[in-house]
């Protein structure tokens, strides 16, 4: 039994000494290899709008004919001040993988051919923004974190001294962490530890969050019309009380919102919700726009009325179930982001009563919260007598005008 | 050389497969994995096919009811539950079938396979909650068709490629004929085709000899009948062209679509490898287009047939229009080079290989692809090693003719 201890404290101590904290592996039975680089660089870090898109579309362009005979993929995700690249190779081709990751971070001579296509492909498959993305522009309007959605004039001045800068600032080895999965070689890890990577500590946020109030009320002329609430996340302590908040209020055929607007809200898809890193939002179809105004100033008394009461017993124990599901799910997909998020949040929950909770939800600042309504202008304007002012958005996410009720 | 691979990427698969029927009819797909959830999938052999002409969407309308109201239970109950676990349930209705797919802890897997059991029993509804279904269905289809303009490019391309023939509709059907949907039609309806004789249920997850001894005891009391399904037959051929113009869509362009009939799983892989073939070639062509224009390739999987669809909006979309054609016409002529076909088979195989890994996933590439009622996981696997240059070109050759082709033109929308 000791021995095995002993074994166990040795083996820790070793990972530790060849895999240091920025780089981190699992070995899993499967006929695919992961690599995945993080970077505490987002939208925020940019400058130019769509410059970090560019980037990933480059590198698989650069590297498209290798991808391409060894039946290869890449995926990335852009967060406001974090994002992901990551390449998903057949065992058999896992040297790919490490080719194309490591260019990313060593690699400083650009291709222009490739540059030039990146652009395009971005161009031509410009994401269409969901109302969920409007959060950073609600709460940091005209500021790097609410920078908006890429531009086609943006997106073809982009050169490559720009995307050779954002490299040594975001991709340099000090700045990445690498994520390795899958029916890996040891060799694989040796390839890449030998050019160092891990040797830094963990990287830190780039650029912070202004500290400016938000824009209480935001409004987007479209056809359909919503109630979006959000939430800002500063602390990762109010990541959860928020996160069990939301589902009591809007949890279909249980929440408190979704009861009380049974008749007005669509009954497919009419309340949904969620959560990012930064964020929690719940977003209210709303059928007629004459309950526009109700369904505002009443979810606004329920919302402010729950921050100050906390949430009961009850919704805490059903939160917390569903919670569980979600996890079980999350774990059931086979990439490591979800897993690693989900052992941290386990872990903060053990840590949390619902009378901790509570004090949270309590102490949870009303500058934290804002709304943003889409609907025609006139449907608008009846919530304007007792509203001070509305900011107007346009569809890429740029403040517009303030209405006020003078 | 080959088959050494086949047989040790071939048998490792085969056995975490079983396969079997009940008596009723019911056929049962258990899937071993060692995941914490279980992803389960009702798959009916049943779709808008068989909506009578002047009710199309009865088939959607049924899937939305099937959560009303049995003896036991009271309506959208299992909806609830599975929300309230943590899980989810979705329905999906297509030509030629209807699958209800849904995912919960391992935990509640007894009761959330009672509520299955529950929904697959004759439904109780009302006529007023009938009606309403039927008045919000249609608000709902109402909306989308006005916000969303693929959806009427998309049913336009349907009439222009299969005729007068039940595939010509969409399978949502139109916000007008929902609302003369008849209680009786539904009816009958739902206890001929929602039934147990005509579904297939995939459960994946741990399951253990205990779990497998419940599901046969549970859907094997439930009452099951034959239904004669007539035969598809193959439909006439014809060049369809035509114009629409939507609201969203202020260039012009064109939607070029090919109607390949009674695809078998090797034509279905061919198809997908053909689109990632010509997104690529787009791609190295794109050089000599302004960047505004944009290319979609879609390809879309019934049981009796498949569509697949290049849609374009942009100033020469003409000259796009010949470059495809062109293409299209040079694999006809002297196929795929060797190279370029390994890497789509490489491709096709990350792909699977991915879905295995990832639930979710496998209903979108294998539901389709593979477990519906055609070929299995493994099969799609040996078939796509065994293409080669020769079986590309015949595909391309036999089906991908002007008679198989509706050309759809795009107008630029104006406000009137």
């Amino acid at each position: 039994m000791e021995r095995k201890i002993k074994l166990i404290f040795i083996f820790f101590f070793l990972n530790y000494m060849i895999f240091p904290v920025n780089l981190i592996m699992r070995a899993t039975q499967n006929e695919l290899v992961s690599i995945t680089v993080v970077s505490p660089c987002g939208r925020a870090d940019e400058g130019i709008s769509g410059l970090l898109s560019v980037l990933f579309l480059y590198q698989r362009e650069k590297w498209r004919k290798s991808l391409w005979n060894s039946g290869g993929r890449v995926e990335a995700k852009i967060n406001e001040d974090s994002s992901y690249f990551r390449v998903i190779a057949l065992k058999n081709y896992w040297n790919v993988a490490t080719n194309v990751t490591e260019s990313l971070i060593f690699d400083s001579q650009i291709n222009p051919i490739s540059l030039e296509t990146a652009k395009k492909i971005l161009v031509m498959s410009l994401p269409r923004p969901t109302l969920e993305d409007f959060g950073p522009f609600l709460f940091y309007p005209m500021s790097e974190y609410g920078h908006p959605f890429p531009v086609i004039a943006d997106i073809m001045k982009i050169n490559s001294s720009h995307l050779r800068a954002l490299k040594n600032k975001c991709f340099s080895p000090s700045r990445v962490r690498v994520i390795v999965e899958g029916g890996f070689v040891p060799s694989v890890v040796k390839n890449i530890y030998m050019k160092k990577i891990a040797d830094y500590p963990p990287p830190p946020r780039l650029v912070e969050p202004p500290d400016r109030p938000p824009i209480g009320v935001g409004f987007l002329p479209d056809d359909e019309y919503h109630v979006i609430w959000f939430f800002k996340l500063i602390e990762e302590r109010e990541i959860l009380p928020i996160k069990y908040l939301i589902h009591s209020l809007a949890m279909n055929s249980e929440g408190l919102l979704y009861t009380m607007f049974s008749g007005k809200i669509r009954v497919n898809s009419g309340i949904k919700y969620g959560r990012n890193v930064s964020f929690g939002w719940i977003d209210l179809k709303v059928n007629d726009p004459k309950d526009l105004r109700e369904v505002f100033f009443v979810s606004r008394r329920v919302i402010y009325g729950k921050l100050r009461t906390g949430i009961e017993e009850e919704e805490y124990n059903r939160a917390r179930k569903y919670e569980l599901g979600r996890e079980k799910y999350y774990k059931s997909l086979p990439w490591p982001i979800f897993r690693r998020e989900w052992k941290a949040i386990r872990m903060r929950e053990k840590k949390m009563s619902i009378e901790q909770m509570n004090n949270v939800l309590k102490n949870f600042p009303l500058r934290s919260t804002s709304v943003l309504i889409t609907g025609r202008e006139n449907n608008i304007k009846e919530i304007l007598d007792r509203v001070s002012s509305i900011g107007v958005f346009d569809s890429l996410g740029r403040f517009m005008y303030e209405l006020s009720s003078e | 050389m080959r088959r050494i691979f086949l047989f040790f990427v071939l048998v490792p698969i085969l056995l975490s497969l079983e396969t079997f029927s009940l008596k009723n009819g019911m056929k049962l797909i258990l899937v071993q994995r060692d995941i914490p959830a279980v992803f389960m999938a009702t798959y009916y052999r049943a779709g808008s096919f068989f909506d009578p002409p002047g009710q199309e969407g009865l088939a959607y309308l049924s899937s939305r009811l099937s959560f009303v109201s049995r003896r036991k239970t009271r309506p959208w109950e299992q909806i609830f539950f599975l929300k309230r676990v943590g899980g989810e349930i979705n329905v999906e209705v297509n030509q030629d079938f209807s699958v209800f797919f849904s995912y919960f802890p391992k935990e509640e897997f007894p009761l959330a396979l009672w509520y299955e059991m529950e929904r697959m029993k004759p439904p109780l509804v009302s006529r007023e909650r009938f009606e309403r279904t039927k008045a919000q269905l249609s608000q709902e289809l109402f909306e989308q068709m006005t916000g969303n303009p693929w959806l009427a490019i998309y049913s336009e391309i349907l009439r222009g490629v299969y005729g007068e023939t039940p595939y010509s509709h969409p399978p949502w059907g139109y916000p007008g004929n929902i609302k003369r949907i008849s209680g009786e039609s539904f009816l009958r309806f739902y206890s001929s085709y929602y039934q147990p004789g005509m579904a297939t249920m995939i459960i994946i997850g741990n399951l253990t000899e205990a779990d497998r001894s419940l599901i046969i005891k549970m859907f094997s009391p439930l009452k099951g009948k034959n239904v004669f399904i007539p035969e598809r037959v193959d439909f006439p051929a014809r060049d369809f062209s035509g114009n629409i113009s939507v609201k969203g869509f202020e260039k012009p362009g064109f939607v070029l679509s090919y109607r390949i009939s009674n695809p078998g799983c090797r034509e279905r892989v061919i198809l997908e490898m053909l689109k990632s073939y010509l997104e690529r070639r787009l791609i190295e062509n794109m050089e000599r287009y302004s960047p505004e224009e944009k290319i979609k390739i879609v390809t879309s999987h019934f049981i009796y047939s498949s569509l697949f669809s290049v849609m374009y909006k942009g100033k020469d979309f003409m000259k796009i229009k010949r470059l495809i054609e062109d293409e299209i016409t040079k694999l006809r002529v002297s196929s795929i080079k060797g190279e370029n076909l390994y890497g789509l088979q490489r491709d096709f195989i990350r792909r699977i290989r991915e879905a295995e890994q990832n639930p979710e996933k496998w209903r979108e590439e294998l539901g389709i692809l593979s477990l519906v009622y055609r070929c299995s996981e493994a099969d799609v696997l040996s078939r796509t090693l065994s293409i080669n240059t020769n079986s590309f070109r015949e595909l391309v050759r036999s089906n991908l003719t002007p008679f198989n082709r509706a050309t759809l033109y795009l107008k630029p929308w104006k406000e009137k």
